[in-house]
């Protein structure tokens, strides 16, 4: 029953970018989860969204959320 | 003279250097040369005389470039906005083949190297941050303004779709290309030594 639609690498791209703007409905998540978990190439490719996406935080300088501790 | 006194004068330098950097910035966002310049102004002026509330450990830069945030916002929320929403977005193309290559007939990866990771020190930090702005000039400027809008100003999706007047489609291809040609820039420009 836990069967996500399965999507394309191409499909994680846009759901990770839509990820930013809106929350993801339930099966959009379950989908985008499994789908990393058994594709090497995107789970890559999420490493390196994330890293983005939490560095264009700290530059643009969300205050509190500059937890570096060096 | 003393050091408290250099000290100072070296702040206002720093900060005064960094005018045409806020200007591009504002530029993009107001499309209205002396409105730019007006917030501009206003930042500097700001950030001059709270020289205090400036944290050691953040960049100048950073620092003004929030400062500056809250004007650009006011600026475009106020009715005075209508005078600078010339920029049309209704002339652009919202195709996203420029992606196509990155992936194989069946939406697969061609190819991905091994992801990158945090910066974590300052000069690293630093590093990061070079080449991240190298990239975030290079975004096609109705798209940098849309992605600016997101994830500089914080903007809601619903309220940029009304200010640029896009419907939600377009603005989440903007987003898309955006969000896509940063990862290939930085994917491409860098590597951690
Ligand atoms: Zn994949």
């Amino acid at each position: 029953m836990n069967t996500a639609p399965k999507i394309t690498c191409r499909d994680t791209t846009w759901l990770v970018s839509e990820s930013q703007d809106r929350p993801l409905t339930e099966s959009e998540s379950r989908a985008l989860e499994q789908h990393i978990a058994e594709c090497p190439l995107c789970s890559k490719a999420s490493v390196q969204f994330q890293v983005l996406f939490r560095q264009l935080r700290t530059y643009f300088d969300r205050e509190a959320s500059n937890g570096d501790p060096s | 003279m003393s050091d408290l006194v250099d000290e100072a004068e070296e702040f206002d330098a720093q900060v005064a250097a960094y005018r045409p950097v806020l200007l591009k910035l504002a530029l993009v966002q107001l499309q209205d040369r002396a409105a730019a310049e007006d917030a501009v102004q206003e930042t500097l002026l700001a950030a001059l005389s709270g020289r205090k509330s400036f944290r050691r450990e953040a960049s100048i830069k950073t620092w003004l470039i929030s400062i500056m945030k809250y004007k650009i916002l006011d600026i475009i929320r106020s009715k005075k906005r209508h005078q600078f929403a010339a920029s049309k977005f209704d002339d652009i193309d919202y195709d996203i083949s420029a992606f196509d290559g990155l992936f194989d007939g069946t939406g697969c990866w061609r190819d991905m190297k091994d992801p990158w990771t945090d910066p974590e020190s300052v000069t690293e930090r630093a590093a990061f941050f070079k080449v991240l702005e190298a990239c975030l000039t290079r975004l096609p400027e109705k798209t940098s303004r849309a992605f600016m809008m997101r994830e500089w100003l914080e903007i809601e999706a619903n309220e940029i779709q009304q200010l640029l007047n896009i419907t939600p489609g377009h603005l989440r291809i903007l987003l898309y290309r955006a969000r896509m040609q940063l990862r290939l820039c930085m994917d491409m420009n860098w590597r951690r030594g």
